[in-house]
């Protein structure tokens, strides 16, 4: 074989290589991100059993929810500059209806959640002044939890009402942080759905309806309106469910 | 996209069409170059004699430009002291005629065959008579006359003959400037076997003398052959001035794009380092990457922006005159940040004279260079000095910069002496990251800022001034020694948002939305030396030559810096997150050999060790949370100091002539960003340890491949994290992958290049857990952020006379030359983090010009086909909403890349 072949056939095959590569290269691969519809599931309207033998009746409770970030550190908060997932839109759960409904979709990219923070409408961005709104609906007042009911206890009978704003204490922090428990954490990749599921029952659970006013509104402070809070931001936060394929 | 590379594909295809013609081993170029030199002619010289008769002695001879002898030393020694001192005597003592390039006489260096005969023992000690005795003299002035000038054309023996022919293949080598010529050990007259060589050794190694040499340019390098050999491996190589230059050049760091598997990108602005991606590393600003300039380490340790840091804003293109590139470990004098590997950049100009290139251009580009090299001094001496300006190709991107760059190369005899000095200024403003979902959904334009003041505010601002001094001493015997002392001081400042409006104040928690605007202050003063001494050529036995080299590099740092978050527009400080003082010292040491075992095998290596230490007075260190109560007073003050030892080897096998297969391994290191160290912790290095292996396949000057398979793996990677704007650790790596690079000159007047490089970058273990992120997700084989894993270059240029001389006066005598060249640059696909990609771009620049005379004009398009890309792309969370509901998944940001740009350029000649 002389030279001149040889650098020939070399040549050729850079040659070769070189539109190969140049023709395979001129594809956009760029990955799509994960979305994925957010659910809600509420409970139905049966009456239930409170504190202190009070039965009572909802006939309306209605929770504004979001932004939520799912988040790969095992505890929200500031550990979670970065998250997972999010649904950025405030919406408004029906918390009578407890057949799962879409609310909101969940963008994010894969990878493995295991905590889990969110507002209930009232947000405080870093960039706010003060804790605002912004769940689009009049009906809420600009508050959290909308809830109208009576409860009963023998002859006693309250008519109750309440329109409670959860807020953030600080600018950037949200009012519910927690980690995930263990069938909670999952990987969004092959995640086909989140459901959230809310009692607003364990809310009112611990409400002394006895206490309230004549006019059964649940004010700002009273006992009714710390056990709400309590209830929606330590002791009966939304569970959280995964479908997955 | 797909039209840009297809064009260019047509082109190179030409040029490497033509190589297929014309790359042939027997058919050389068929001419030198228009600047090639004619060799130096013997005129006087004396016989030597001996008692018997031995076999020839090759001795390496620098002639200056009047055409006297001023270093002579042997090639390999005749194993007699006292009859090499004699040899050397007696060659020290011939004239010649001086070598010439366009009429005008230059220094050379030459290898002259002198052959001792065996003295008539009936004349025993008298000087020779012509004829027999002086058939072996070197000259045939020697023969005929001593001592009485003679052509040499006319008298010829067989080792006029043969001097000559070497002369004039070293200049044709030296004229191409291809100091991978020098790779053959057959022509390479460093490597221990070259006293069998018959050729005058054409480039190599020592670059850093080579421009400051001889005074003849290129050929300079001839001499630097003779200090130290090159071929480190299969990814030792060096562009040749013909490739850098072939297409256009922005600026000065468009020469690195001519290595294989470089990418260079001023992604966030023209005051602050490039990003430099090499061989399957993303070397943010030149943590991966040890850059050197004229012997000095430009990198910067520790720095607050970006461990290594680079800017090459300084760098003149025009005095570029090589590159030298090793990918990957494999010379013991690699020192800190050569993990991906080492570019060394050589200066010089070999057009002599004063220059003058005014372009104008498109955004309001404008570039003033005036380059004075002196005619009656050497190619490494000249003055240059730049100055940019523009407006930006979108908003809020002018910018304007200043450069100066003075190498004095001067020296007789034995020593040579260098001054170097560099001086630089710029000051940026910065459009920054801009999230692609804003640009896609129209929000924002692809070259726009962000509107907010926090945005508009970004801007940069670089100083660097570098004085050095080397000094460089060729021993009698062979032997060299080297010795060189430089200071530096670099200013950086930066206010960059990355962010938005994330950021809370850890100094007052209720301070935030304010902006994250970051400012960055850092300031090195360095000082460092380096000094090394190479041996003669032992001999031990006949098929094996040697030489031993040992040296030292040593550099202390004192380094200032601050970051705070500040306010725009009130430049008010709101938050302070570092406010350090940094000392460091780094002191290396190293003992490298060289061997050759017959022709046909060279084995080279050694090992270093690098000491570092560090003081450190972290002044915010030990920060106390606002919600803790104050129990003692802010500051942290440590020290540490740790070892790296790194051996490296590298093999050569030449079974032919044309083809040479290369191995290296090599373990390096890179230092720590010194604010990360614990007190009294043993420092940890970033070890790599990197093997590559492949073939060479040359046919002389017209058509050179290469085909590498490399490996590499570091034990403690960084990737930049946004948030902060620096580089944070992410665990060890591995990369393995392969180079293809082919350059071709199939004519005198055309050169073509190629690189194809390709590289699996993976992820070996999960980064280091931290309070976000205890147990960091990690999928076994998962690729590594940024990293392209294909990078294609191609360059191809020419230039030819269109019409010869119409006259002798005036323009008339001059010859009109065109020119015409173009480079291409891909990047595939490449993963970023969280499980994204960033988009594949390619960019064609093209250039053309016309020259009469002293004067040129010439067009540079870059970005011909007008590509909408992004130089650099990143993965984060941000919030650029400051009036909606803040994001917190990472979301793809980009800094655009720059349109077509258009530049005229005027240059005139004296």
């Amino acid at each position: 074989m002389n030279h001149a072949s040889s650098t020939r056939r070399f040549t050729t095959t850079l040659l070769a290589t070189f539109l190969v590569l140049g023709s395979t290269g001129c594809v956009d691969t760029g990955v799509e991100p994960v979305e994925l519809p957010v659910l809600a599931a509420g409970v139905s309207a049966e009456p239930f059993e409170a504190r202190d033998g009070w039965v009572v009746t909802l006939e309306r409770a209605d929770l504004a929810f979001g932004p939520l970030y799912l988040c790969t550190a095992a505890n929200a908060g500031d550990l979670c500059e970065t998250a997972q997932a999010e649904m950025l839109d405030g919406v408004v759960l029906d918390l009578l209806d407890p057949e799962p409904h879409e609310v909101g979709r969940l963008v994010g990219l894969g990878g493995v959640v295991r905590s889990v923070m969110h507002d209930y409408g009232v947000t405080w961005e870093l960039t706010g002044m003060a804790p605002e709104s912004h769940v689009d609906d009049a009906s809420m007042q600009g508050r959290s939890f909308v809830v109208e009911g009576v409860a009963e206890r023998g002859e006693e009978r309250v008519r109750f009402q309440g329109a409670i704003a959860v807020t953030p204490i600080r600018a950037g922090s949200l009012v519910v942080r927690r980690t995930l428990s263990a069938g909670e954490v999952t990987d969004l990749e092959g995640a086909q759905a989140l459901t959230l599921s809310v009692d607003p029952r364990a809310w009112l659970g611990g409400v002394r309806f006895e206490e309230l006013g004549a006019d059964g509104n649940i004010e700002e402070g009273s006992q009714a309106w710390r056990a709400i809070v309590a209830g929606m931001t330590a002791q009966s936060r939304p569970g959280i469910a995964w479908s997955r394929d | 996209m797909r039209a840009p590379l297809c064009a260019f594909c047509c082109s190179f295809a030409l040029a490497m069409t033509a190589s297929v013609a014309y790359a042939q081993p027997s058919t050389p170029p068929s001419s030198t170059p228009p600047s090639a030199p004619t060799p130096p002619r013997l005129l006087r010289g004396e016989p030597i004699e001996v008692d018997e008769a031995r076999a020839p002695v090759a001795v390496l001879v620098t002639i200056d430009e009047r055409g006297a002898v001023t270093a002579a030393e042997l090639v390999a020694s005749t194993g007699d002291t006292t009859l090499d001192a004699r040899v050397l005597e007696v060659v020290r003592r011939f004239v010649f005629a001086p070598a010439e390039r366009e009429g005008r006489p230059i220094a050379a260096r030459i290898t002259v065959q002198v052959e001792l005969v065996a003295r008539a023992r009936s004349d025993a000690g008298a000087p020779s008579d012509a004829g027999a005795s002086d058939a072996g003299a070197p000259s045939g002035a020697g023969a005929s006359d001593a001592g009485v000038p003679s052509d040499a054309g006319a008298a010829e023996s067989s080792a006029t003959n043969e001097r000559e022919a070497n002369a004039s293949n070293d200049a044709n080598a030296n004229a191409s400037n291809d100091a991978n010529a020098s790779n053959d050990p057959n022509t390479n007259a460093a490597s221990p076997n070259a006293g069998n060589a018959h050729t005058a050794a054409p480039l190599s190694d020592e670059p850093e003398l080579d421009a400051q040499d001889e005074g003849f340019g290129a050929e300079a390098q001839v001499e630097a052959a003779a200090l130290r050999a090159h071929d480190r491996g299969a990814s030792d190589l060096t562009i040749a001035r013909d490739v850098l230059e072939a297409a256009p050049m922005s600026e000065g760091a468009d020469v690195l794009r001519r290595a294989p598997g470089v990418y260079v990108a001023r992604a966030e602005g023209e005051a602050v380092g490039h990003r430099i991606f090499l061989r399957g590393f993303d070397a943010e600003h030149g943590q991966d990457v040890e850059l050197r300039v004229a012997g000095v380490p430009l990198n910067l340790p520790s720095h607050l922006h970006g461990q290594g840091y680079l800017d090459l804003g300084f760098l003149i293109p025009e005095v570029v005159d090589s590159l030298r590139v090793i990918e990957g470990v494999s010379d013991p004098r690699q020192g800190d940040f050569a993990v991906a590997g080492t570019v060394e950049l050589e200066l010089g100009v070999r057009r002599r004279g004063l220059t003058s290139r005014s372009s104008l251009g498109s955004f309001g580009g404008f570039r003033q260079l005036v380059l004075w090299a002196p005619e009656e001094q050497r190619d490494g001496s000249f003055a240059a000095f730049q100055l940019r300006r523009t407006d930006g190709f979108g908003q809020n991107r002018n910018a304007l910069s200043g450069s100066a760059i003075v190498q004095q190369v001067f020296g007789d005899g034995a020593w040579r002496h260098r001054v170097f000095l560099l001086g630089y200024g710029s000051r940026a403003r910065m459009a920054g990251f801009v999230r692609r979902d804003d640009v896609m959904a129209g929000t924002l334009g692809f070259y726009d800022a962000y509107p907010y003041p926090t945005a508009q505010s970004q801007n940069a601002l670089a100083m660097r001034g570098v004085l050095a001094y080397e000094a460089t001493h060729r021993q009698s015997d062979g032997g060299n020694a080297q010795v060189g002392l430089w200071l530096g001081r670099d200013v950086f400042r930066l206010q960059a948002n990355y962010t938005g409006f994330v950021e809370r104040s850890r100094t007052n928690p209720d301070w935030v939305g304010r902006g994250d605007l970051v400012e960055q202050q850092n300031r090195t003063t360095s000082i460092g030396a380096h000094a090394r001494w190479r041996s003669r050529v032992y001999e031990p036995a006949s098929f094996l030559h040697a030489t031993v080299e040992t040296g030292l590099s040593a550099r202390f740092d004192g380094i200032d810096q601050a970051q705070r978050l500040v306010q725009s527009p009130q430049n008010t400080t709101w938050d302070e997150r570092v406010d350090a003082t940094i000392q460091g010292a780094d002191v290396g040491v190293y003992v490298d050999a060289d061997l050759a075992i017959t022709d046909y095998v060279s084995l080279r290596g050694g090992v270093r060790a690098d000491v570092l230490v560090y003081e450190i007075d972290d002044r915010l260190g030990n920060f106390i949370p606002d919600f803790r109560e104050d129990a003692y007073l802010l500051g942290y003050r440590r020290s540490a100091f740790g070892v790296a030892a790194s051996p490296r080897a590298s093999i050569e096998i030449k079974p032919t002539r044309a083809i040479a297969i290369l191995g290296a391994y090599g373990e390096g290191f890179r230092s720590p960003q010194a604010r990360t160290l614990e007190d009294g912790e043993t420092a940890p290095f970033t070890k790599v340890r990197s093997a590559d292996a492949g073939v060479r396949v040359r046919f002389d000057e017209a058509f050179e491949a290469r085909l590498v398979g490399y490996w590499t793996r570091l034990s403690d990677d960084v990737a930049f994290e946004p948030a902060e704007g620096r580089l944070e650790r992410v665990g060890a790596t591995r990369r393995a992958g392969g180079v293809l690079h082919v350059v071709t000159r199939p004519f005198d007047w055309l050169v073509g290049a190629l690189s194809v490089t390709f590289v699996d970058a993976e992820l070996l273990e999960p980064p280091p857990p931290s309070a976000e992120d205890p147990r960091p997700a990690f999928t076994k084989g998962q690729n590594l952020p940024y990293v392209p894993p294909w990078v294609v270059r191609a360059d191809v240029g020419a230039q030819h006379v269109l019409s010869p001389s119409i006259g002798s006066n005036g323009l008339g005598r001059h010859p009109r030359r065109g020119r015409v060249g173009a480079g291409l640059t891909y990047l595939s696909p490449r993963p970023l983090p969280y499980a994204v990609e960033a988009d594949p771009f390619t960019l064609l620049d093209v250039s053309a010009g016309l020259g009469w005379g002293p004067v040129e004009l010439s067009l540079d398009v870059f970005n011909l086909f007008d590509a909408r890309y992004a130089a650099v792309e990143l993965s984060y969370a941000s919030n650029w909403d400051p009036e909606g509901t803040r994001s917190r998944v990472p979301a793809r940001h980009f800094a655009a890349g720059a349109p077509r740009t258009f530049f005229g350029t005027l240059e005139v000649h004296f």
